[in-house]
């Protein structure tokens, strides 16, 4: 669903050089390479800062900080992994940080705390539309998969985008999330219990055990 | 159920687990119908997380624009420092800026006092005139002028603009 508008302006700034070569000038001090490369991956890193944050001008503020970010640092990125997937993760990290800074972020929830929230907020949840997950069409399942992630906490929700689309392991959401694989354990399992009760008619009519 | 067992389910449908806690626990589930019901569950979700790919969210403005934004800040250090304490830092309390808008609070407070104190108040003199007077003692401009005086006589008429009144003053001598 890539939006025509964006489509053009990126391939406007088609490059010839790959990600690798274009980090090792930016790496070097070149900020024409760099420029390239925010033009290339700006919608992507949006997209995250948005997903996380789900408020525009703070994910549009985020983002451009995450690309500060990975200049300042951009000597760390070893090329162990794509340089989309090293921005992604600053962008990550960046939006975490604010959460963690600002009031949004509850840090010090303890596992009982996380499911006594979980069962008063399940009274409270949003009804979900019934209609068969066969008939809709993708577009209406990933409007109400993420009406679904907007309604989730910032740490429930952050926990589910690592591991369901940046398919980011257990220990590497710990050390992103500062916290214990125990707590990513726990996070995950009620923030997919969760979804499940507010998705729970479009996934085959089964929830999980309550 | 405990929650141990629920994360351990998780993690072993995550392949999460080492091989030899995964084959220990797929063991336990065989013999455990309460556990398959709720692996069986949580493998359904997984399924469907993986079916429906996440929605895309576009950007409100035009690429270049965020580009240009994101080089700018880069060409102007201070704002590259400012991106480094981003809008989170909020919710910190920055003692550094407190103390640097110390003196123009200070200012800003003296000067209120000054109007405060400088405000105009009416006191009564022993002759039931008014006087424009304020708390710090100054005696301001009267609100009330001679209109005539009539030495032979000894009359004096006073006219207050602020009072509309006029008042005629009969000298005892």
């Amino acid at each position: 669903m890539s939006d025509p508008s964006q489509l053009a302006s990126e391939t406007s700034w088609a490059d010839p050089r790959g990600d690798s070569e274009l980090v090792a000038q930016a790496q070097a001090g070149c900020k024409d390479a760099f420029e390239v490369l925010v033009h290339r991956y700006a919608s992507r890193v949006y997209h995250r800062a948005y997903a996380m944050l789900r408020d525009e001008d703070l994910a549009f503020d985020m983002a451009q900080m995450a690309w500060i970010k990975a200049w300042q640092r951009l000597e760390q990125f070893a090329g162990q992994s794509l340089f989309s997937t090293w921005m992604t993760r600053v962008t990550i990290n960046v939006c975490l940080d604010y959460l963690r800074k600002s009031k949004r972020w509850r840090f010090d929830q303890s596992l009982e705390a996380m499911q006594e929230i979980d069962s008063h907020a399940e009274g409270k949840l949003p009804v979900v539309d019934v209609d068969p997950l066969e008939r809709l069409e993708l577009e209406e399942k990933q409007a109400l998969v993420d009406q679904a992630l907007k309604s989730l906490s910032d740490e429930h929700r952050s926990v589910i985008l690592m591991h369901t689309y940046e398919h980011m392991t257990y220990k590497e959401i710990a050390d992103t999330m500062e916290c214990s694989i125990g707590t990513v354990m726990s996070r995950l399992y009620y923030a997919r219990k969760r979804m499940a009760i507010l998705l729970g008619p479009l996934i085959e009519g089964k929830l999980l055990e309550k | 159920m405990k929650d141990e067992i629920r994360f351990q389910l998780q993690a072993l449908m995550d392949g999460e687990l080492s091989a030899e806690d995964a084959d220990r626990l797929r063991r336990q589930l065989q013999s455990n119908s309460h556990w398959q019901q709720l692996y069986d569950q949580l493998a359904i979700q997984r399924r469907w997380e993986q079916t429906v790919p996440e929605r895309q969210f576009r950007m409100p403005c035009r690429p270049e624009f965020f580009c240009q934004g994101v080089m700018d800040r880069l060409e102007r250090p201070e704002q590259a420092t400012e991106a480094s304490g981003p809008r989170g830092s909020e919710a910190r309390f920055n003692w550094k800026r407190l103390f640097s808008r110390l003196p123009y609070a200070v200012g800003v407070l003296v000067a209120l006092a000054i109007v405060w104190f400088n405000r105009p108040v009416q006191i009564m003199n022993p002759v039931g005139l008014k006087t424009v007077s304020n708390p710090m003692g100054m005696i301001q401009e009267p609100s009330h002028a001679i209109e005539s005086r009539q030495a032979n006589s000894g009359l004096i008429s006073f006219r207050s603009q602020v009072e509309r009144v006029s008042v005629v003053w009969v000298s005892p001598d």
